[in-house]
């Protein structure tokens, strides 16, 4: 396999658009916090570019390695997935990766993220990195996907795995793996980990984490104070950027704006119309739907169980690895993805459509998100006997706008608003 | 006071008008023109036997695949909300409807109130619908009607495994050219159970509950009608015009609108 | 899924397959959705067409998405009275092996508790011979296909271990047992044009490798979780060691499904595999939406190819018996394998 040189102009170009976008928000006052989610992606990627000139190791990797390790060690991590998301909305050819992809055997089944991926590695849009991490916490394809990276890159490679089932042998292993990643790392830049850095780092996780769950109290207000978007920003914020200052600074003022309007008894939109619980996440060539939603419709999306920190357990920064293993069972994504779902993804999505007084709930099914999808009826089944709600399957693909146009997103959107207003 | 519900089929249009709570009349035209265009035609035709006009009619709701941009309609509404007001209109206590038009194909859960609870629909593929067995009676060379009625006669059923309409076709080819060829009645009922696999399938993802309502063009189709009963297990409630359902349902909603209308 | 403690257990562990055609899967298709993969669903499709109506319960393993799913679906809609999963990690580490054998213990004790029974050491020995004999005579028919002229074609061979997955062991060796001694005799041989090997998803049809052979190349052998890497090693059976422990061992050290972690293990042993059974090429049947073997089907390839041997590559749904564009696609195959001689 020979590469492609590094062309970090695609690089260049996403930091070019997203710190326009930073700029223009800043301009209006009610969108603070997405100025300060788009420099965030800014400083992200400044940080990326510059790694090799400032002699910083570079580690790409896949979702739900936790950064705060790769923070506490001052490496540069590079979330791919996170990569590729902002590389289908902003840089032109993403279908050049897919050829890439196909031409190197990679099927078509296999989910459009980990295609764009590879096809990313193959054509050179990223720097080649130092050394590639990835785990299974998402799911086979997250679990399996580096294996060609590892071999198009030629890098030193480390593979996390955490057992299906919350246990206290799987915390065990999983914290194990956690540690044997740390002396990966530390082979790799000579130095070892500084453990009071550690544990400054993992205090900032555990103030997100806090402010995850405060925003999730707010949240449960009526009219919402909630702008739809606002979940996906705080989702990358939470897996790119745990352990860090930005990232509190982010949440803080999400927080701060979600509270103004619960104290004024005000909504985010003037007319609050439907009441929705998400599952899942739009597809990325179309998130403008979550304001369009809310903006034409008046549809708000109140809970998303599939990204919510689950009750009960906390950070403990005095025990930072066990916490990180502990962590990965109950956070965001990998919580209620990699796990049983009558118990997790089943059980919460009821709980937050009660305590969210959610009228109805859409489901974004990606076409290569094959665990998701396959407890669609599952959850169809327990959100209407349970919780008395109807759901919306919207079939779609995460990275490929042609599989379903983004039209027909928002005729069926449309049709379920109908057959909400109806239930009335 | 006169309103009227049109649903804008793909293949044909059709309009139900009420006088107050009654169908004064309906009509359904076979057209390709432009939607507006064909909006007036069949209402025209509707209203031909009457003392009255289009601008008699005071609230008009369309429904149909090319719902949008009727601009005499005051309003648009998804199928799935019109086929529930419809059937429950004429069998209250039926819960769920399966649609079968020429292109289209969709189940609706109804609640007790008689609104739509939810709705699928066939995505991105003929196999479930009208064109489908359109495709298989041009194969069999013979007339829809005739090809309806064949699988009743049948004696046995060809295995029809494929639902893609261009593999099905392929096996129908090899049925036909079989020696012995498979008996033409045979083939025909292996068509409908194939094609009641679809159906049925799509049914059972959103869960069949109470009386059955088959509705749709196709529901005029005897012989798949049978063959969609044996694949679910149930007997089927078939209105006099299963075309109509829709757009009587939009109807209903029309004088509801326009009654609330100040 | 280590089937001995089930066995030891008083019970009898039936392995789940599909359908042995490529049915519409709409039961399945109402519950599940259509990126789990077909096995799965025709599995599926099966339970839920009553197929299954005599399983007292069900064991599996978290080795996948679309088997985890399976389980969660199976649970929720309350199949079987029994459903337990097992957790399998992807590397074989020594912390690895302790979570492993943590969960072969915790299946024993559900087992124990939930049927009332007791799975004695003693009789898990017993059990443990009775597997590793079953795993002895295979590899004694395998090894018999390693002739110019085996006795037995690749489609035969699956539809033994078919038989395996569903009967009660004991009879199973007895009939294998007669199976290997006729075979050994010498008096069938039978003969292809190319010596292949199948490797892939799980695969049970014998019908799509009886395709494959009517044309023309013998399978010789093959690399699935429904052959080989069903019966490779054998369970360490000598007194010292604890029989919970050694079947851990054996089943998470066992040759490696693709979803193990590092995936050149399993590429060394195809390799392998190829060298001792001299194989001219490669059938890769890849059910759509089997990730793990989609991600590595183009790094194995490009492995075998530098060794020179050619991959045809299926992309197919379970249960597919290998008619139409399959058959086309292997005579092609076939073909050029022909080229590749006559030079």
């Amino acid at each position: 396999m020979t590469l492609k040189v590094a062309d970090t102009t695609k690089l260049g170009e996403i930091i070019e658009v997203v710190d326009a976008v930073a700029q223009m928000q800043r301009q209006r006052h009610e969108r603070q916090p997405d100025a300060i989610n788009y420099e965030i992606v800014v400083g992200y990627f400044r940080r990326v570019q510059r790694a090799k000139e400032e002699g910083k190791l570079l580690v790409s990797h896949t979702p739900m390695i936790p950064p705060e390790i790769f923070y506490a060690m001052d490496i540069v991590p590079l979330q791919l997935e996170f990569a590729a998301t902002v590389a289908a909305q902003i840089v032109k050819g993403v279908e050049d990766c897919f050829s890439a992809a196909a031409a190197f055997g990679l099927a078509p089944e296999i989910c459009s993220a980990q295609r764009l991926i590879a096809g990313q590695a193959i054509q050179g849009w990223l720097p080649r990195p130092d050394a590639l991490v990835w785990s299974n916490q998402v799911c086979d394809n997250t679990a399996k996907g580096s294996n060609l990276l590892a071999e198009v890159y030629d890098c030193p490679r480390f593979f996390l795995d955490r057992s299906y089932q919350y246990s206290e042998r799987g915390v065990q292993y999983f914290t194990q793996q956690l540690q044997e990643l740390i002396c990966f790392l530390e082979d790799l830049t000579g130095r070892k980990m500084d453990w009071d850095r550690f544990a400054e780092v993992m205090e900032r996780s555990r103030r997100l984490q806090e402010l995850h769950r405060e925003i999730r109290e707010l949240r449960k207000a009526v009219p919402s104070p909630w702008r739809n978007l606002w979940f996906i920003h705080m989702m990358g914020t939470e897996m790119y950027m745990a352990g860090t200052a930005e990232a509190i600074a982010h949440l803080e003022a999400i927080r701060d704006a979600a509270r103004q309007k619960v104290e004024e008894g005000k909504g985010y939109v003037q007319e609050e119309k439907f009441r929705l619980l998400t599952i899942f996440v739009p597809p990325a060539c179309a998130w403008a739907l979550m304001g369009w939603m809310q903006g034409k419709h008046g549809a708000v999306c109140v809970a998303e169980p599939y990204f919510s920190y689950r009750d009960g357990e906390n950070i403990d920064p005095g025990k930072p690895l066990e916490s990180l293993a502990r962590k990965s069972f109950y956070c965001p994504i990998c919580g209620p993805m990699h796990g049983p779902a009558e118990e997790g993804i089943l059980r919460d999505a009821v709980r937050d459509a009660i305590d969210y007084r959610a009228e109805g709930a859409v489901c974004f099914a990606s076409i290569g998100c094959r665990q998701t999808d396959a407890c669609i009826r599952m959850l169809k089944d327990s959100l209407q006997e349970k919780a008395g709600i109807p759901t919306l399957v919207l079939d779609n693909d995460t990275y490929d706008p042609t599989y379903v146009p983004e039209d027909q997103l928002k005729d069926k959107l449309e049709e379920f608003f109908e057959l909400l207003e109806e239930r009335k | 006071m006169l309103f009227a519900g049109l649903d804008m089929g793909s293949l044909t249009t059709k309009v139900v008008i009420m006088e107050d709570n009654e169908v004064l009349s309906w009509n359904m035209i076979n057209s390709a023109e432009e939607g507006e265009l064909r909006a007036r035609k069949v209402i025209a035709a509707a209203l031909e036997d009457t003392d009255f006009r289009l601008e008699d009619i005071v609230y008009i709701v369309v429904t149909g695949a090319g719902r949008k941009s009727i601009s005499l309609a005051h309003k648009q509404r998804a199928p799935g909300s019109c086929f529930a007001r419809g059937i429950n209109r004429l069998f209250p206590t039926v819960r769920t409807v399966i649609d079968v038009g020429a292109e289209t194909c969709t189940v609706v859960r109804i609640n007790e109130r008689g609104a739509a609870d939810d709705s699928i629909g066939n995505e991105r593929c003929a196999s479930g619908t009208g064109v489908f067995l359109e495709t298989m009676a041009k194969l069999m060379q013979m007339p829809l009607e005739e090809m309806a009625r064949a699988s009743l006669l049948a004696e046995g059923k060809a295995e029809i495994s494929n639902m893609c309409t261009i593999f099905a076709e392929q096996e129908v080819i090899s049925h036909v050219h079989r020696d012995p060829p498979t008996p033409k009645n045979d083939i025909i009922a292996g068509i409908h159970a194939s094609m009641a696999t679809q159906v049925g399938g799509l049914a059972k993802r959103i869960g069949i509950a109470g009386d059955v309502a088959f509705t749709g063009g196709v529901a005029r189709n005897i012989g798949f009608a049978r063959a969609l009963e044996e694949h679910l297990g149930i007997r089927l409630t078939i209105p006099d015009e299963p075309e109509l359902v829709a757009a009587l349902g939009a109807a209903c909603i029309a004088r509801e609108e326009g009654v609330r209308k100040p | 899924m280590p089937e001995e403690i089930i066995h030891a257990a008083g019970m009898v562990p039936i392995r789940l397959t599909g359908d042995s055609q490529e049915p519409a899967l709409e039961e399945a298709n109402a519950y599940m959705y259509i990126n789990t993969c077909s096995f799965v669903r025709s599995c599926l499709d099966l339970v839920l067409r009553n197929q299954y109506h005599f399983l007292d319960g069900f064991v599996s393993a978290a080795t996948c998405d679309c088997p985890r799913r399976l389980t969660d679906v199976w649970k929720h809609y309350d199949f079987t009275p029994f459903v337990h999963i097992v957790d399998v990690p992807r590397k074989m580490t020594k912390s690895a092996h302790d979570l492993y054998h943590n969960e072969v213990q915790g299946l024993k004790d559900r087992l124990e508790g939930f049927f009332d029974v007791e799975i004695t050491d003693e009789a898990l020995r017993q059990t443990i011979k009775v597997f590793n004999r079953t795993r002895e005579l295979l590899k004694e028919l395998y090894d018999l296909r390693k002739s110019d002229c085996p006795p037995i074609t690749g489609a035969e061979v699956l539809e033994v271990l078919n038989a395996g997955f569903k009967m009660p062991r004991e009879e199973f060796n007895g009939l294998l047992e007669r199976l290997v001694g006729e075979a050994s005799s010498g008096q069938r041989a039978v003969k292809g044009k190319f010596r292949l090997m199948i490797n892939g998803s799980p695969l049970n049809n014998p019908e799509f490798v009886k395709t494959i052979e009517d044309l023309g190349g013998l399978v010789v052998v093959d690399e699935l979780c429904t052959g080989v890497r069903h019966w490779w090693d054998l369970v360490d059976d000598s007194p010292e060691i604890d029989p919970v422990e050694a079947l851990s061992r054996r089943y998470l050290n066992n040759f490696p499904c693709p979803r193990m972690f590092p995936p050149e293990e399993r590429f060394n042993r195809a390799l392998q595999l190829v060298k001792d059974y001299r194989v001219d090429g490669v059938v890769s049947e890849v059910v759509r939406y089997c990730v793990h073997c989609a991600h590595d089907q183009p790094l194995l390839r490009r492995r075998l190819e530098i060794q020179g041997v050619p991959v045809l590559e299926l992309s197919i749904e379970y249960g597919a018996s290998g008619t139409g564009q399959i058959m086309t696609r292997v005579q092609a195959f076939l073909e050029m394998l022909e080229g590749r001689a006559r030079r």
